[in-house]
């Protein structure tokens, strides 16, 4: 009985020994949320910040671009293409492609706003002049002016919906952080520039003019600064390059545009298509289900083009569109045809008749300047709003471009399906599937 | 310079075959019976069943010693070298009453010792092993457990295919028609929304790997560009090897596996070596698999109509366009038809002597799919050792090694696909109509390979000396090394500069597990059996994958040949560990009653948790035992259990991480995971009754449990406004679920004749799931399912017309103004997100029936009808969706084509003008019956000289297929784009899986 009752001990240990096992793991790969607390970390971060930013920028870029007629929907509706309900200008809060966007453009906010924070804690010199937190600043500022532009109401922290005018105003105080941050030193010059433009654009939205003004002084003409994105990995490829490069994706053309018959006739280097004697992914219904010819934009002939967030030449437009605002357009005009007579070729100058007809030839050449740069639904939505002269928009294109619309169709994308399921201060569904007209 | 991966692989097999054939001799040489030493004689004799048919595969041996044998096919067995004197023989097999009779040998003499065995309908004293600590008896049992003969099964290429309708509660999906794709299990149906609800698989006592392979897709193609196609881990193990394999489908069962089992185990056991003469068995298959339709032949065809037909063959919509691409099979002086030819050979040896056992066996197959490049190899060897240094210590050691060579064709949800881009025909992406061009353009430029090499060592020694006491302690180590290539070259359409992604996984298993029991007496009649132990379960999981693009030109390139390159590496560690004890009470072996308790610890548990245990109790009553019972009742067994497991959180969800990645050259830190110090395991309790019985003198049989599940602590993927800005969703054990149904397994001897018989069976589950709580969390969505309170775990939402049948545009969401004022008109509006079903079936019929004839010939039939689910169909959403006219659309192009579209009912132009497109449109109802398989064996003697037996086996399985009238394409079992990995079900631009027909020879030497 002994020998039994010391087998069973023995048993006994061992499976003690087996319960003592020791479950701590290292696993390498995903970083623990405290050390991004070191300094050495904190570069990373803004540039987590940026990386969102620019896929925000790059989804809704290529979105938009179909909405607005910048380029044309070549049949493809779903990864790569443009949905059915968006080529007919239905932007739906249910509609897949609106959610991204506003995920990465919610997460570049949040890692820069969040990131500044956290330099400001734990970066013994804070955040002046450290080049981290001015561009952790940056970027979440820009996040903020992609969600005003494009979004007819916002929401931040989980909270209740609020105008897009806060995204604006939220915009414009990261953009005075990053300037106030970047201060005096050399090698913020960039992002201090860049800061004073995205608020000059941003207070073109608030109706700020003379603010706007302030800050557009200070970008020179030949300034650019650039989402950038990777030749590398498939999913950081240029969206719209990628989506209409014929690999295999032709989702976009520019067939049935106004830029075909435009570059057509000028060859203005803004404005670059090329005709690759095929059709598009599949039949486009709204022009009588066939396959449509496929004119590949060469804007983004790369996989890495970048694409611009601001530029000295935005500026001269908003320097000319204030002088429209007074009724000098010859003088916005004189800002527009410097421009033009410097392309290679060069364009001929603009010479409108009266104010009204300078609003028009203004409005087509911000969209030529910023052509698939993802600014136009914003500025179509504002000129509307403000009745700005000079008609244009319905799609702005020649043809019947404004048959394929369908009622309701919208110039914002409203608060997506996801973040209204998930956020307990915003109804789940919507009182209009698309954006309220009066907003 | 570049070597091609199957060159290699060829030279291997060819001389791994020959070092193979040639160490199975000198090993059943080594370890055959050593010449007697002393006066010996022979016993031998015949096993029949009761009706007089010869039973193969019955254990036949001397009582106390390892001498013994199996039967061949002819029933007949001999052992050798026994020594003269009187000794007791046992012939035991499963399903059948052990006997044991006095043989008394003379020194030189060949005694004859007989048998019939009866059919023991029950098996009340069989011996389980899974469930329970240690080994227990049927009748102590408290659970339902199923018990799988393999003997019989048709011949297979998979496990997952013997596993087919094979048991109440058990449901088998193959995934899709691409060559090495496995099949998705799921016992009783899902006990988790964000774990794995396949079942863990042990082998001969060895935790292995059961979760899927990786995909052979690079991180940066998100949609996934290769094959689509997840290999299984099962599909390593030959089921020629397979003596038996024994399921618990749920925590009243699994309790003692602890964390990680609330899915239910599956245990395979292989065979083993037996004394007495050496046994060959060489088995030889030869089949083809075949596609069936899986599309309605419509008469209104694709633009430009009539289509021209290609070289390949007739352009048809019965399989979507598929037809000109799938393999022939040509038949000298027949012709060709659609189908793959497949083949296999298993060669294995048993035998050995006192001291050792062994089977040795190796296979080889190679199995042609039934798309143009689609083929899967394998090669494999087991040898199984059962050494006896003395009597009350056993060393079985098992040893297997099997390579997996597996080719695909670009398939499933994929722009570089053969499917997606056939179904699409001219209107793909390659404006390919033409069966020759696309196979130049995207099927045969691209190579898509996986190799996997298994090997799994086990060994468990058994200490019982036949007193009080036994213990049992096992080792086991399970690696699997994974490569996988796909290789797009330079000048492929799509990627004109070319792309090469190559990976290598190595997925290792490391168990420990030690069990002891002892037993108590406490008088006559009552007896306690205590058992206690501890398990570790190590796994490490370790993955480095690159790419390469853009490379020079033209050539065999390897990664470094591109000029832009990317790399990824994952390394995960996951410990469970835990210790165990049950307690079981004996009364007068009628009443039993179990308790025990299994305490865990596991890596990926949050700090603050620490360990956690997992309760079980059962209670068995075989009341036929009792005084009372009139035998004319038969055997009756009644049995409660309930027990806990539970299923642990993913190895990082408990920490609040970032992930570090590089991008356009700079490194970022992008948030990942919110974190939970608090995060623990789910806990599934579940709880069951039943009965086993067997009457009319055990012609007739019944098992029926009814279950039920509970999930608490369930782990959620608890969604956060994305206007939050971290992450989307967060693991949280916040969820309560449910399923309820219960299990009927009937089997019964319809006709016992002496040269005929048949039987019969029939079985009946039912799974009816809730989620009774989200704990306060929004509902939430996930591949293509809803979780959402009051409904089934997981929901299919869909999309209703309202007025479906007026002439009208069902344009807006009903509960808008212009909605309702179209429903008010008597027009149509739609509702979006509705609730339609469970996405899991809630009901599943099967039947079999054998039927014996003289000279032994049988035939038998399976078949399994499954309903009450739901599934949605992507491809015909997004081939509608791009305008592509598709087969379901067929009325509707009459009405068009002719002008009349404004006859449309409003849920036609739903469902066919893309107009109106919404993901999710495209739902059916899944009900579906296929028959799993009709065999016929036929016994052909000595045919093959110097044999024992020889038997043939002719089957085709899953070859006839009914569908719901409003499941209008495709296969109802298609499991999804990723494989039978993904947590829902839902059609995608695959094949459907095929039919198989094989004919398989086995011969016994």
């Amino acid at each position: 009985m002994l020998t039994r009752a010391m087998r069973l001990g023995s048993a006994v240990l061992l499976v003690a020994a087996a319960g003592a096992c020791d479950f701590e793991v290292t696993n390498p790969g995903p970083t623990d949320d405290k050390f991004l607390d070191r300094p050495q970390a904190h570069q990373a971060i803004a540039n987590g910040a940026a990386y969102y930013l620019f896929d925000a920028v790059n989804e809704l870029t290529y979105t938009t671009s179909a909405v607005t007629r910048e380029l044309f929907p070549a049949g493809s509706t779903s990864s790569f293409g443009i949905a059915q309900r968006q080529q007919t200008g239905l932007l739906e809060y249910d509609e897949e492609h609106v959610g991204s966007p506003w995920v990465s453009a919610q997460r570049a906010r949040y890692v820069g706003e969040s990131g500044f924070a956290r330099m400001a804690e734990t970066n013994p010199a804070g955040t002046n002049n450290y080049k981290p937190a001015v561009e952790a600043a940056l970027y979440a500022a820009y996040a903020l002016r992609v969600l005003g532009e494009n979004h007819c109401e916002v929401a931040f922290d989980g909270g209740g919906i609020v105008p897009r005018d806060s995204a604006f105003a939220r915009a414009e105080v990261w953009f005075t952080k990053t300037i106030d941050a970047a201060g005096s030193t050399a090698s913020l010059a960039t992002q201090k520039t860049a800061a004073y433009a995205g608020r000059a654009s941003v207070r073109v939205f608030r109706g700020n003019w003379a603010g706007a003004l302030a800050d557009a002084a200070l970008v020179p003409t030949t300034f650019t600064f650039y989402a950038r994105f990777d030749a590398t990995q498939q999913g950081f490829y240029n969206r719209t390059y990628f989506a209409g490069a014929n690999q295999p994706y032709k989702a976009v053309t520019t067939w049935n545009t106004k830029y075909q018959d435009y570059y057509t006739q000028t060859k203005d280097p803004r404005v670059p298509w090329v005709d690759r004697k095929t059709t598009g992914d599949a039949a486009v219904l709204m022009v009588g289900n066939i396959r449509v010819p496929f004119y590949e934009q060469q804007k983004y002939p790369l996989r890495e083009s970048g694409i611009m967030l601001s530029s000295g030449r935005e500026m001269r437009l908003i320097e000319a569109e204030k002088l429209l605002n007074d009724g000098n357009y010859t003088a916005a005009m004189a800002i527009l045809n410097a421009r033009r007579a410097a392309l290679n070729p060069a364009q001929p100058a603009l010479n409108p008749a009266n104010l009204t007809e300078a609003w028009t030839l203004f409005k087509a050449e911000r969209g030529i300047e910023l052509w698939l740069e993802g600014r136009r639904l914003g500025d179509l939505w504002r000129w509307k709003k403000n009745n700005t002269p000079g008609a244009l928009h319905e799609l702005e294109t020649a043809g019947a471009a404004k048959s394929y619309l369908v009622a309701g169709q919208t110039l914002a994308y409203p608060i997506y399906k996801f973040e209204r399921e998930a956020n307990e201060n915003i109804d789940n569904v919507p009182a209009t599937v698309s954006c309220p007209a009066n907003k | 310079m570049s070597l091609s991966l199957s060159a290699p692989g060829r030279r291997i097999r060819g001389w791994a075959g020959s070092v193979l054939a040639v160490a199975l001799m000198a090993l059943a040489l080594w370890a055959s019976p050593s010449a007697a030493q002393q006066a010996t004689g022979s016993i031998t004799g015949e096993i029949h069943s009761r009706s007089g048919a010869p039973l193969s595969e019955v254990q036949v041996f001397i009582v106390g010693t390892q001498m013994g044998g199996l039967t061949a096919g002819n029933g007949r067995y001999v052992i050798r070298s026994v020594p003269a004197g009187t000794h007791q023989v046992r012939a035991m097999r499963i399903g059948y009453e052990t006997v044991t009779q006095s043989v008394t040998v003379a020194a030189g003499q060949a005694a004859a010792a007989n048998f019939q065995l009866a059919e023991q309908a029950l098996g009340l004293d069989e011996i389980v092993v899974t469930g329970t600590a240690g080994a227990a008896r049927r009748r102590e049992v408290g659970n339902s457990i199923v018990q799988i003969q393999t003997t019989m099964a048709p011949p297979t290429t998979n496990v997952d295919q013997m596993l087919q309708a094979q048991s109440p509660g058990l449901l088998v999906s193959a995934a899709g028609g691409s060559s090495g794709s496995g099949a998705q299990i799921r016992l009783r149906g899902a006990v988790s929304v964000a774990q794995s609800n396949q079942p863990i698989i042990y082998i001969d006592g060895v935790r292995v790997r059961s979760e899927p392979y990786s995909r052979n897709i690079s991180p940066t193609e998100g949609a996934g560009r290769g094959g689509n196609v997840t290999a299984s881990p099962l599909s390593d193990i030959n089921p020629a090897d397979i003596e038996r394999i024994e399921i618990i489908k749920g925590a009243a069962a699994s309790t003692l596996y602890g964390t990680d089992a609330a899915a239910g185990v599956i245990q395979i056991f292989t065979k083993r070596g037996t004394t007495g003469t050496q046994r060959w068995n060489l088995q030889i298959d030869q089949g083809f698999n075949r596609l069936l339709p899986f599309a309605p032949d419509v008469d209104v065809r694709p633009i430009p109509d009539p289509l021209p037909e290609g070289p390949r063959g007739t352009y048809s919509y019965k399989y979507l366009n598929m037809q000109p691409y799938l393999r022939q099979i040509d038949v000298p002086g027949l012709g060709s038809f659609q189908g793959a030819y497949r083949q296999k050979y298993s060669l294995s040896v048993t035998g050995g002597g006192q001291f050792l056992q062994y089977f040795i066996s190796a296979n080889s197959e190679d199995n042609l799919g039934v798309l143009p490049q689609d083929q899967e190899k394998k090669a494999g060897f087991r040898g199984n050792f059962t050494f006896t240094p003395f009597n009350a210590l056993t060393v079985q050691t098992n040893a297997a090694y099997n390579r997996t060579d597996i080719q695909n064709t670009a398939a499933g949800n994929n722009a570089q696909g053969l499917p997606l881009n056939a179904f699409r025909r001219e209107r793909n992406y390659f404006q390919e109509g033409n069966a020759d061009s696309i196979m130049m353009l995207i099927v045969t430029p691209q190579e898509i390979t996986t190799r996997i090499d298994r090997f799994v060592l086990g060994s468990t020694a058994s200490y019982d000396p036949g007193g009080a006491f036994n213990t049992k302690l096992t080792f086991g180590y399970d690696q699997a090394l994974q490569d996988n290539r796909h290789l797009r070259p330079y000048g492929f359409r799509q990627q004109p500069t070319g792309k090469l992604y190559t990976s290598a996984g190595s997925y290792t298993t490391l168990t420990a597990d030690l069990v002891a029991s002892y037993r108590l007496g406490f008088g006559e009649g009552r007896s306690l059996m205590l058992s206690g132990g501890g398990q570790s379960i190590t796994s490490d999981v370790r993955e480095v994958e690159a790419e390469g693009t853009d490379f020079a030109g033209p050539g065999d390139p390897d990664v470094d040949a591109g000029a832009n390159r990317l790399s990824w590496e994952r390394r995960v560690r996951y410990v469970t560990a835990g210790f165990f004890g049950q307690a079981l009470f004996n009364l007068n072996d009628k009443y039993f009653i179990t308790l025990g308790m299994r305490v865990d610890g596991n890596s990926a548990f949050g700090e603050s948790l620490g360990l956690t245990s997992y309760p079980k109790v059962s209670a068995s009553y075989v009341i036929s035992d009792e005084d009372f019972w009139n035998e004319s009742f038969g055997s009756l067994k009644l049995r409660a259990a309930y027990g806990q497991s539970g299923r642990a959180p993913g190895t990082f969800d408990a920490v609040r991480t970032w992930t570090a990645v590089g991008y356009n050259g700079q490194p970022t830190y992008r948030p990942e995971n919110l974190g939970n110090p608090a995060l623990g395991p789910e806990r599934t309790g579940e709880t069951e009754f039943g009965f086993d019985w067997a009457g009319f003198d055990n012609r007739l049989t019944a098992d029926f449990t009814w279950y039920h599940r509970k999930t608490t602590d369930a782990l959620f993927g608890v969604r956060y406004p994305p206007s939050e800005g971290f992450a989307t969703s967060q693991q949280e054990n916040v969820g309560t679920l449910k399923n309820h149904g219960f299990e009927l397994n009937l089997r019964g001897t319809a006709y016992d004749g002496e040269s005929w018989g048949v039987d019969l069976g029939a079985t009946l589950y039912t799974n009816h799931s809730k989620v009774v709580s989200l704990g306060g969390a929004a509902p939430f969505s996930g591949g293509g399912s809803w979780i959402e309170e009051g409904y089934p775990v997981t929901l299919t939402r869909g999309v209703i017309v309202v007025n479906p049948e007026s002439k009208s545009d069902p344009r807006y969401f009903c509960d808008s103004s212009e909605g309702q004022a179209a429903q008010a008109a008597g027009n149509a509006c739609i509702l979006v997100d509705e609730p339609l079903g469970p996405q899991a079936p809630t009901h599943v019929f099967g039947g079999n029936v054998t039927v014996r004839m003289p000279r032994g010939i049988e035939l038998s039939a399976r078949g399994e009808y499954q309903g009450g689910h739901y599934i949605y169909d992507g491809p015909t959403n997004e081939g509608v969706n791009r305008n592509i006219r598709w087969p379901t659309c067929a009325e509707y192009y009459k009405l068009t084509d002719a002008g009349q579209g404004a006859d449309a009912p409003a849920q036609m132009r739903y469902n066919c003008d893309s107009r109106f497109y919404r993901r999710g449109t495209m739902t059916y109802p899944a009900d579906f019956f296929k028959l799993r398989d009709v065999t016929v064996r036929v016994p052909l003697g000595t045919l093959v000289p110097r044999s024992q037996s020889t038997s043939l086996t002719v089957s085709a399985q899953n070859f006839y297929r009914w569908r719901n009238k409003d499941f209008p394409i495709f296969d109802p079992e298609m499991v999804s784009n990723t494989g039978y990995g993904a947590a829902v079900p839902q059609i995608t631009e695959h094949i459907p899986p095929p039919a198989s027909f094989v004919a398989s020879i086995r011969v016994v030497f």
